[in-house]
């Protein structure tokens, strides 16, 4: 089972990620999906291939399907978008750094993956109108703000208090439902 | 001011869409997508507290 689940998490998570060079919108959420396939995976064939590795490697997941976005994104033609992505996919990547140093918790909440988020919104805007800008700072500020504030409470709570979201998920929401 | 209209897009899914639909539709899932993690955190949150 740990064999089937290890091709199943490599698999899965190392192609996925590739469908953002084609279809940005589509690979960027088929790669939020597949980063939570392999906990799923895990917990159903009640394998642990990675064992003590898991959060390392699934930061380096992570990291290399933010890193297709954060290309993608650096060939945007929208000046505001192409920067601002940029930018917070480097405070991002610096935070993960920092952290697989110090494993300062603390970190990671100060770097928040705001820009997952923000790539996800413009990347979507400008798959259904390739003429969408973000035109003005204002407007760019907004959907900071606006994709931001649900990323810093995610990250207080997944990797400041370390919740287990899928346990929760799957305890308090999907098995509520069957009771 | 005059809205601009929507270029067209030559991504497979969304051209199924009405033009005037395709925006919505995607920043209607890219919230979706941002908010219901949101939502759980806070929900673990508030369940952590009790």
């Amino acid at each position: 089972m740990d064999a089937l689940a290890l091709v199943l998490i490599f698999g899965t998570r190392g192609l996925v990620p590739l469908l953002i060079f084609r279809w940005p919108f589509w690979g960027g959420l088929l790669s939020i999906a597949a980063d939570g396939f392999d906990t799923i995976i895990q917990d159903v064939l009640g394998a642990e291939p990675l064992r003590g590795h898991y959060h390392t490697a699934d930061k380096l997941f992570d990291t290399y399907y933010l890193a297709i976005e954060a290309w993608v994104a650096f060939l945007w033609d929208d000046q505001l978008a192409r920067w601002t992505a940029v930018v917070l996919f480097a405070w991002r990547a610096a935070g993960v750094v920092f952290f697989e140093f110090t494993e300062a918790r603390a970190t990671l909440l100060v770097t928040p993956n705001i820009f997952e988020n923000f790539f996800l919104f413009v990347a979507g805007l400008r798959t259904a109108d390739p003429a969408w800008r973000v035109r003005t700072p204002e407007r760019l500020l907004g959907i900071v703000l606006l994709v931001g504030a649900p990323k810093v409470l995610q990250e207080y709570a997944m990797h400041y208090r370390a919740f287990q979201t899928w346990h929760f998920v799957r305890d308090e929401i999907i098995l509520f439902w069957k009771v | 001011m005059r809205r601009e209209p929507p270029a067209a897009t030559d991504d497979p899914l969304l051209r199924r869409l009405p033009a005037g639909a395709r925006k919505p539709v995607v920043v209607v899932i890219a919230l979706v997508v941002a908010y219901v993690p949101g939502l759980v955190a806070l929900a673990m949150i508030l369940a952590d507290a009790e």
